[in-house]
């Protein structure tokens, strides 16, 4: 029997009693062995159950963003010989206008238990009628701790005040016995078609578990709830989207339609009439979508890969540093120069899957052997799916470095003298008078295993510094980008710095950077070519700030940059 | 002034300051002089500005150098403009408080770059879905000599777009749609 319908039939059983004013809990002997545990919480329920917010909650019209929870408690879930024959959570709400019709903008309220949404995703209801809503409530739920935390998430589909639900009461029945009898498994299923389904296939789904399907070896018989979201964000009982009631494990395709979600839900019984968790299964079918991610393909950089989406390029840039940190250098800003370009491969929900670097080593101008490498903040590198990277077209080994634990950092260059020094004319790279040799091409790969929040890692070039090979802890950073858990802060305030922690960092006292970052490809100055003398319009672009000179990078004086005359 | 005229003697005593100390990683020695290997920080100076009695020679004027600029507070030395704005898709429909609408439900969103002269560049910024609210929040970063944004917004058959000025770009805009909402319940 299904579970709704059996859901009707125990609730109808019920009609005799007469709730109570506060939380109702009563637990009926059924004279079978079994006994029906029900309770209703409501507006007049108190703590720990209930406590009403004010001018919200059971029996109020409330809105987006007074959502409300309450909690059920069955205690004699810290019995180990009470097992579950069925659980159910009914919630009774007034005006709830989900009709389908309503598209992606109908009022959806979504209910949790525990912090995970239950299935159906949302109250299901009409415009100015009473509507009961019941979902199964997982056996796990109960048997955890005995403790249902319930929340209400009202009008999921706006943030600002459009549609308002009241709540009656909410409904817990737990049929149950008392036995040394164990529940049977939670089904594994196998779905068919897997993954992106087309709308001409039919939905078959098998439970693969079915010849160990229970611990005591009992008979177990299955029973299967079909939900279907049809464009309003959540999936609901197939009937109530319009489609057929289905309770068997197929559905035709002459049930489906592209842009469609199906998910089936399969709870195993027992011969003793115990239940199992339920187990789920999904079928997104793609309208001209491919791998069923939500972005059309015509969209979609990476049409067949559901963990990508989108290409996104920063701009190119260059990163100019000065290396003698914390004491001031010539300011001819080319100890190491680095061209770069960003790739953040976003997933469709525009969370970073990946990042990839495309850049150059411009110039080396400093005598210093000096790393380069990037932090990211908002992940770390338990978070790191691969890295790779190659500099001049050969693959070095890089990881993610140790001792960092609220961040990622990638050392992408371990040593950028050592990928300069081939000439035996020039102690620098490309900053010389006739030193002009081909830029040193760095590609960098970094997979993520799970997405980041673009939000949280920020945007290129992220957090680049070099720091001296020989001494891990000088870090020299783009003005006002934070040190990693590496640097010496001993450093700091000493010789020309003026960092102060939490405030204005690698930046001396007078406000003179160690680092830049120019918006485009960039001709640094020459050996010891002060930048000023090499670019004059910085100095209005900055006392003035940036009200003029915003080009200052494209008028160099000629024969002060490398390659400029 | 004082670092200006500490910088100067620098100069002057170090033939280039930043070029780095060597170290056991550096380069060997070359057959052109290393101008940037002073291998020392340099020093403490603390130029006297009294002129020595009698008579100077004509001095070379200094040359300027980024010491010499005086540096505003709180100054960053970005060339970009970099905010946190949330982007939000609106319907025609009015709410009570006479904002319009946002249009509920997750769209496929683009926002491209304008440069200087207001032309696309090739490669947008970000395409991504919004939230089931029909917003994104994102954090752009826009070169100082851009114009802008494009924000392109699909809700069902319908592309919805609007350009912002870089100036605009910041705390909440909006991307109308000429879309009605159901009515809902109101205040």
């Amino acid at each position: 029997m299904n579970i709704k319908h059996s859901l009707s039939i125990a609730l109808l059983c019920q009609t005799s009693y007469v709730f109570a004013a506060a939380t109702e809990t009563n637990t009926v002997d059924n004279q079978d062995g079994t006994f029906t545990y029900i309770q209703r919480i409501n507006k007049d329920s108190t703590a720990p159950h209930y406590s009403a917010p004010s001018g919200y909650g059971f029996n109020f019209y409330s809105h987006y963003d007074q959502d409300y929870g309450w909690q059920h408690n069955f205690d004699e879930a810290s019995n180990p010989l009470v097992k579950i024959q069925s659980a159910t959570l009914l919630i009774r709400g007034y005006d709830i206008d989900s009709e389908a019709f309503h598209g992606t903008n109908g009022e959806y309220d979504g209910i949790s238990v525990d912090g995970t949404d239950l299935n159906p995703g949302l109250l299901q209801g009409t415009n100015g009628t009473w509507s009961e809503t019941t979902f199964d409530m997982p056996t796990s739920y109960i048997l955890d701790d005995g403790l249902m935390n319930v929340f209400l998430d009202i009008d999921m589909n706006h943030d600002y005040v459009w549609w308002k639900t009241t709540l009656d009461y909410s409904l817990l029945t737990i049929t149950y016995t008392i036995t040394q009898n164990d529940a049977p498994y939670t089904p594994t299923l196998s779905g068919s078609p897997q993954g992106c389904a087309n709308p001409t296939d039919d939905f078959t789904v098998n439970v693969t578990n079915s010849s160990d399907a229970d611990p005591d070896g009992d008979l177990v018989t299955y029973e299967y709830r079909w939900f279907v979201d049809i464009g309003q964000g959540e999936v609901v009982d197939d009937e109530v989207a319009g489609k057929t009631d289905h309770t068997g494990n197929t559905v035709l395709s002459s049930q489906v339609s592209a842009g469609e979600t199906w998910r089936v839900q399969v709870i195993a019984t027992d011969s003793n009439g115990l239940v199992s968790s339920p187990a789920f299964f999904t079928w997104e079918l793609g309208e001209n979508d491919s791998d069923c991610d939500g972005i059309s393909d015509v969209n979609d950089d990476y049409p067949n890969d559901d963990k990508r989406a989108s290409n996104n390029y920063s701009t190119q840039s260059t990163l100019a540093f000065e290396d003698l940190w914390p004491e001031k250098g010539d300011y001819d800003l080319n100890d190491l120069v680095i061209s770069n370009q960003f790739n953040l491969v976003k997933d469709a929900n525009g969370l970073v899957k990946q990042i990839d670097l495309t850049g150059s080593i411009q110039a080396r101008g400093g005598s210093l052997a000096s790393g380069f490498a990037i932090a990211f903040p908002g992940t770390t590198s338990a978070n790191v799916e691969s890295i790779s990277v190659e500099v001049n077209g050969q693959s070095e080994s890089v990881s993610a470095e140790t001792g960092h634990s609220s961040e990622l950092v990638v050392a992408v260059l371990k040593n950028t003298h050592s990928a300069t020094n081939d000439s035996q004319t020039y102690s620098f790279f490309n900053t010389q008078d006739g030193d002009d040799r081909a830029v040193i091409p760095v590609t960098m790969s970094l997979i993520f295993t799970d997405p980041v929040d673009p939000l949280l890692i920020g945007n290129a070039p992220f957090n680049p510094f070099i720091y001296r090979v020989s001494d891990r802890g000088r870090e020299v950073h783009l003005p006002n980008y934070a040190p990693t858990a590496l640097a010496n802060t001993g450093l700091f305030k000493t010789g020309a710095d003026n960092t102060e922690v939490g405030g204005e960092t690698y930046m001396t006292p007078a406000g003179h950077p160690w680092a830049l970052e120019i918006s485009t490809s960039w001709l640094h100055p020459m050996e010891s070519v002060d930048i000023i003398q090499a670019y004059p319009a910085i100095q209005d672009w900055a006392e003035s700030r940036k009200a003029r000179g915003t080009t200052w990078y494209s008028t160099p004086v000629a024969g002060k940059c490398w390659k400029c005359n | 002034m004082i670092s200006k005229y500490t910088c100067i003697a620098l100069c002057l005593l170090t033939m280039g300051c930043g070029g780095g100390s060597s170290d056991e990683t550096s380069t060997p020695a070359s057959t052109v002089p290393d101008q940037n290997s002073g291998t020392t920080p340099p020093p403490d100076i603390n130029p006297d500005p009294t002129p020595e009695p009698g008579p100077t020679p004509e001095p070379n004027p200094p040359e300027t150098n980024l010491d010499s600029v005086v540096v505003p507070e709180q100054f960053d030395w970005s060339m970009y403009k970099e905010d946190e704005v949330k982007i939000k898709t609106v319907s025609s429909t009015m709410r009570p408080d006479g904002e319009l609408a946002g249009l509920g439900g997750k769209h496929f969103m683009k926002i491209v770059a304008l440069d200087g002269e207001q032309k696309e560049l090739e490669n947008p910024l970000q395409r991504s879905l919004t939230s089931r609210t029909g917003e994104t929040r994102t954090k752009l970063k826009l070169p100082n000599e851009w114009y802008g944004i494009k924000v392109e917004v699909t809700v069902g058959s319908q592309v919805c777009s609007k350009v912002f000025s870089k100036e605009e770009v910041t705390g909440e805009i909006e991307v109308p749609c000429d879309i009605e909402m159901p009515a809902g319940d109101g205040e």
